[in-house]
């Protein structure tokens, strides 16, 4: 026996209860619990739709779907592990190592100045401003998503979760630089321009560039999301 | 059934061997044609069977693709060029270790 739409409608649902919150590993389950029900059908044919479904739900074993969604999200932050790196990879290479050369050359300059160590404060307090904005545009969206029951990729959630981490990382940081104003000499500058450099790139890749890629990695990653 | 536990670390290898004979397959045909081909001596957990095609996804071993399939969509998992050579390399390791545990277990004597 073939399922209907309206027991498709019901796994999916069944999924969402049971924490699965993905579109694209709903999709997955919702096939494969599918395929199993019809099976128990064939054999059993006087059970109930809810019945097989249940039993089917119990070769999951008594953690049910957690363990595949816990793994799931391993595998997700691998791949966006590599698409991070594959960006950074590209940020080092012409012309853009250009940029950053000169972008450092601009910092270690500021920074060695007498007013060197306000520059930095400064500078770092706007970058933590916009993290800050960006963060709350991204959670805003996020919100929206999850109210409007919009589809919800796990991949999604990962990119705009680290794009707003930034904030989280760097924002207490600012009461610890601010004692650094009294030493701010010898090799401070340098290590500060490096590292504050480091940084700018990371925020721009994670916090920019990827959220605005987002759909185009989406739809690479997904074959489902265009459908 | 046999033992869960001897097999569970030659369980990418098994999907990766199956993989490598069939265009393409999908999560539940795996668990089926594994119960079939070993007479339902061994059988594949879902609990273990998705984990498993994740991490062999986001390795870059397999590709996917989807497809609707009368009510609903199927995803489909196929080798990619990486995952045909890494199933080469798996399955001669996994015929060395049962060449090894073999020596163990049925020692040829030499006097």
């Amino acid at each position: 026996m073939a399922l209907t739409q309206e027991h498709i409608e019901n796994l999916y649902a069944f999924t969402r209860k049971h924490f699965v919150e993905y579109y694209d590993l709903q999709t997955e389950l919702v096939d494969h619990m599918a395929n199993d029900i019809e099976a128990i059908m064939v054999k059993n044919p006087h059970s109930t739709f809810e019945e097989t479904r249940d039993a089917s739900f119990k070769k999951f074993g008594i953690f049910g779907f957690m363990e595949v969604v816990e793994q799931r999200q391993k595998a997700m932050s691998k791949i966006y592990m590599k698409l991070l790196w594959n960006y950074v990879k590209d940020w080092f290479r012409l012309p853009q190592i250009i940029l950053t050369t000169a972008i450092f050359g601009i910092l270690y300059t500021v920074f060695s100045t007498e007013i060197g160590s306000y520059v930095f404060i400064v500078s770092y307090l706007i970058l933590c401003l916009f993290l800050f904005i960006r963060t709350i545009s991204i959670n805003r969206e996020i919100k929206r998503k999850r109210k409007a029951k919009e589809k919800l990729w796990l991949l999604e959630d990962i990119i705009y979760g680290n794009a707003s981490i930034g904030t989280l990382i760097l924002g207490p940081q600012v009461f610890q630089l601010i004692n650094l104003t009294d030493s701010f000499s010898g090799f401070m500058p340098l290590i500060c321009a490096s590292v504050f450099t480091v940084i700018l790139i990371y925020t721009y890749i994670s916090a920019v560039i990827l959220p605005k890629n987002a759909t185009f990695h989406l739809q690479e990653t997904y074959p489902e999301y265009a459908l | 059934m046999a033992n869960s536990n001897l097999y569970k670390g030659s369980l990418t290898t098994i999907i990766l061997k199956l993989l490598s004979e069939h265009d393409k397959m999908y999560g539940y045909e795996i668990t089926q044609k594994v119960k079939a081909l070993t007479k339902g001596e061994l059988k594949i957990t879902e609990g273990a069977l998705y984990p498993s095609l994740h991490k062999l996804e986001a390795e870059g071993l397999l590709d996917v693709e989807v497809a609707k399939v009368d009510n609903r969509l199927r995803k489909y998992y196929k080798l990619t060029e990486k995952g045909t050579t890494e199933t080469v390399h798996k399955l001669s390791e996994l015929e060395q270790y049962i060449a090894t545990l073999q020596s163990l277990i049925n020692p040829k004597l030499s006097y």
